[in-house]
């Protein structure tokens, strides 16, 4: 198939483009394409809400393949919260309508001048008019046009009105309960006014060896239906977290200031199963569906029903914004998600914004730590820019440049993207995973907190950079061949099974290692695009924010506990040196040429980026 | 025997859906199955609706069919494609909207219990979709 339908909204015209060999065999799909199509396509400088950027929206070989976690889609975009490279991946069903549509991914690029929706319906793309869709909730509007359409078995990709407005940290919702929360590509969808991406496909999706990847299923399936990690998924998925962050210290409160919530029983995964849930949902093919669906029963917010929570919404909303009992994490849920805000960043920005008010850095901010209606509010003026919420849609980062001094310390973010749901002081291993993960702060690169308390909560031992970076191929080589990492992160699914599937599907042998050698190809490929962009990057960039290093952990086993300056800067150099970076995470040409990317190294110098050799 | 579901169990994962299409015509297809898993979102609700033939004992489908291309073979709903004019009041009789049509198919597609192996009940991650002795 490989085919690409690249939409221009500015002259309102679709056309369709065979993928090149180039594309698919050294960058595979999803965020492989995204990052290449970015470095040749969106040149430095450009602004992210500008017409020249562009979105890349990308399935990979797996997706809609019969296997479990193949429901993946890969959003990428040059990132309004960072100015560089961003992605986020989306489950549920998007990406398997695409490919039966006829289509591996979509390019958007252009702006229209009012809005639009684009809709794949088998074979075709169009752009049509979303003038009536325009102002509404991100879920409003998928069930409105799939309403018009006719059309319950199609997908969609939406905003809500923080997109609408530009909010930086607009997120994009899929199938009721599923988004793509991170990096504002919601608002750089906003900004091209395209409101939703609809796709409805009958096509057959090719696969070279059916037997063969019908025979590799099963076994994985088979696999994870004995697990029982599986029933325990399935029960409370990510809410498990809740608590065991909590016992070990980890679970974001008050902006960060703390790392134990006196309340976490009232936000856990056995509240959520006590109180609200009513059933699971799955992403496409999934063996082990950890989507739970939520409804308040009783109170003021009775009625309210979420797909979720998920555990980095219960914590940077919960947790974080010090929330009082799960049905309030369920109506702050459902409120984000109809708005359109990534739950990430909305809490550490709503949470960072209460802690500067109550430090008497900003004005402006009614709310308060666990005041739910305050929070309601603050929440609303950010997705309509009113009043602070208008400079608060802009990300903490920003925020805190303006305001300086100790906002600045208290500012829960790296690069520009706020930190998600893991208090990591007592986590070096996590705090490298955050300082170093290309689209700023997320963990979803590379979660090694599990390792920090496998092997010591205060070690800055050499083989903690060596797992960050191991973390950091595999975990970014499911969102390249766009499948879900659960059942390996999870269920121990062993990582042969997806090197078996990619040859069933392809009919290309390959063996893990060289798998692998895309990932790590595709790491250093979105570190030039950052280089590109910001010449003068050096290691600072990769450090977590000052409290982190100044501030001791204020209760609990670990008390007292900060990250070790030193020993940070340790970590960071055995993981430069393992990278085959220099001292300032800038990757050396013969790195460069190893990898095949010997193409970026001009680009970079001519830009005055001093490339070692070697 | 016949296919029993448990609405309340299925998270719509489209599983099912899947390994009915490769069970029956091996290609990669949700499109082509004879059983189709939804989630309705209602205002304050959100509800899963499994499709699929149940074997009811009215038969809809059988007497809707102005040709005579459907039949209960004492097993399950049989089509004869070759009498099949592409009408859909087979689909239109079944309450249970457990019929489909694909463009590429001469025929309706309705569940034929895979030989009394029923593949989509055993790939089942949820525990959904039972066998029950008719």
């Amino acid at each position: 198939m490989n085919k690409v339908a690249r939409i221009d909204l500015t002259k309102r015209r679709v056309r369709v483009q065979e993928l090149n060999d180039e594309l698919v065999l050294n960058y595979i799909g999803g965020r492989g394409w995204g990052a290449k199509i970015l470095w040749d396509e969106v040149p430095r400088g450009v602004e992210p809400f500008s017409p020249d950027n562009k979105v890349v929206i990308a399935t990979g070989p797996l997706t809609g393949t019969y296997f479990t976690g193949t429901g993946k889609t890969t959003l990428s975009s040059k990132s309004p919260m960072t100015g560089a490279y961003g992605d986020s991946n989306v489950g549920g069903r998007f990406g398997v309508e695409l490919k039966q549509a006829g289509f591996d991914a979509l390019i958007i690029e252009g702006a229209s001048d009012r809005p639009v929706y684009v809709r794949v319906f088998d074979g075709e793309v169009s752009i049509e008019k979303a003038d009536h869709l325009w102002g509404l909730g991100s879920i409003e509007a998928e069930e409105a046009l799939k309403r018009e359409l006719n059309d319950k078995s199609a997908s969609c990709l939406t905003i809500g009105p923080a997109g609408e407005n530009l909010v930086y940290f607009a997120s994009i919702t899929s199938d009721f309960g599923r988004q793509a929360g991170r990096t504002g590509i919601g608002a750089v969808l906003g900004s091209k006014r395209v409101k939703a991406i609809v796709a409805s496909g009958s096509m057959d999706i090719p696969i070279y060896d059916v037997e063969s990847m019908i025979e590799v299923a099963r076994e994985a399936y088979k696999y994870c239906f004995k697990s029982e990690g599986q029933r325990a998924w399935i029960r409370q998925g990510t809410m498990q977290l809740i608590l065991w962050s909590n016992e070990n210290s980890a679970l974001p409160t008050r902006n960060m200031s703390e790392a134990i919530y006196e309340k976490a029983d009232m936000i856990s995964g056995d509240a959520m199963e006590l109180k609200v849930k009513i059933g699971n949902h799955g992403c496409f093919g999934c063996a082990m569906p950890c989507g739970q669906i939520s409804k308040v029963k009783e109170g003021r917010f009775a009625g309210t029903v979420v797909e979720g929570p998920e555990y980095e919404t219960a914590a940077m909303i919960g947790s974080n914004c010090a929330l009082n009992s799960i049905e309030e994490v369920v109506k702050l849920n459902r409120l984000c998600d109809e708005l359109g805000l990534d739950t990430i960043s909305t809490g550490s920005v709503v949470a960072f914004a209460i802690e500067c008010k109550r430090k008497g850095l900003l004005r402006g901010v009614e709310a308060d730590f666990g005041d739910v209606d305050g929070i309601i509010r603050l929440v609303e003026d950010i997705a309509y820019r009113r009043g602070i919420g208008d400079l608060l849609a802009q990300g903490t980062k920003r925020v805190a440049e303006k305001l300086g001094g100790e906002a600045v310390k208290i500012a829960m973010q790296i690069k520009g993207l706020e930190i998600s749901a893991y208090e990591s002081r007592a986590a070096p291993a996590m705090a490298l995973a955050y300082g170093t993960c290309d689209i700023g702060a997320h963990h979803n690169r590379a979660w090694a907190i599990t390792y920090d308390i496998k092997v010591g909560r205060t070690l800055y031992t050499p083989d903690k950079a060596k797992w960050v970076v191991y973390l950091q191929h595999v975990r970014s080589l499911f969102d390249i061949l766009t499948c879900c990492r659960l059942p390996w992160v999870e269920l121990s699914l062993p990582l042969t099974y997806y090197e078996r599937l990619y040859r069933a599907v392809t009919g290309i042998d390959r063996k893990l290692n060289d798998l692998l050698l895309v990932a790590e190809r595709v790491y250093n490929l979105t570190r030039c695009i950052w280089l590109r962009e910001y010449p003068h990057m050096d290691r600072s960039w990769d450090y977590p924010p000052p409290r982190w290093f100044e501030e001791g952990l204020p209760s609990g086993p670990f008390k007292g506990v900060k990250l070790d300056r030193e020993g940070y800067e340790r970590l960071l150099d055995e993981y430069y040196k393992l990278r085959g970076w220099d001292r300032n995470g800038r990757p050396t040409k013969f790195k460069l040429r190893s990898l095949g990317l010997g193409f970026v190294i001009e680009v970079l110098e001519r830009l005055g980026v001093n490339l070692s050799e070697s | 025997m016949r296919l029993e579901v448990l609405e309340e169990k299925c998270a719509a994962c489209g599983v099912c859906e899947l390994t009915c299409a490769l069970t029956r015509f091996k290609v990669n297809n949700p499109k082509k199955s004879a059983i189709r898993a939804e989630m309705w979102v209602l205002k304050d609700d959100v509800k899963m609706r499994v499709k699929v033939c149940r074997l009811c004992e009215e038969k809809a489908c059988v007497r809707a069919c102005p040709s005579g291309a459907l039949r209960f073979n004492g097993h399950y709903i049989e089509v004869n494609e070759a009498l099949c004019k592409l009408c859909k009041s087979c689909a239109s009789a079944c309450s249970f909207e457990g019929i489909f049509f694909h463009k590429d198919l001469r025929g309706p597609l309705v569940c034929n219990l895979c030989n009394g192996d029923p593949q989509c009940v055993k790939m089942c991650p949820m525990g959904a979709l039972r066998i029950v002795e008719a």
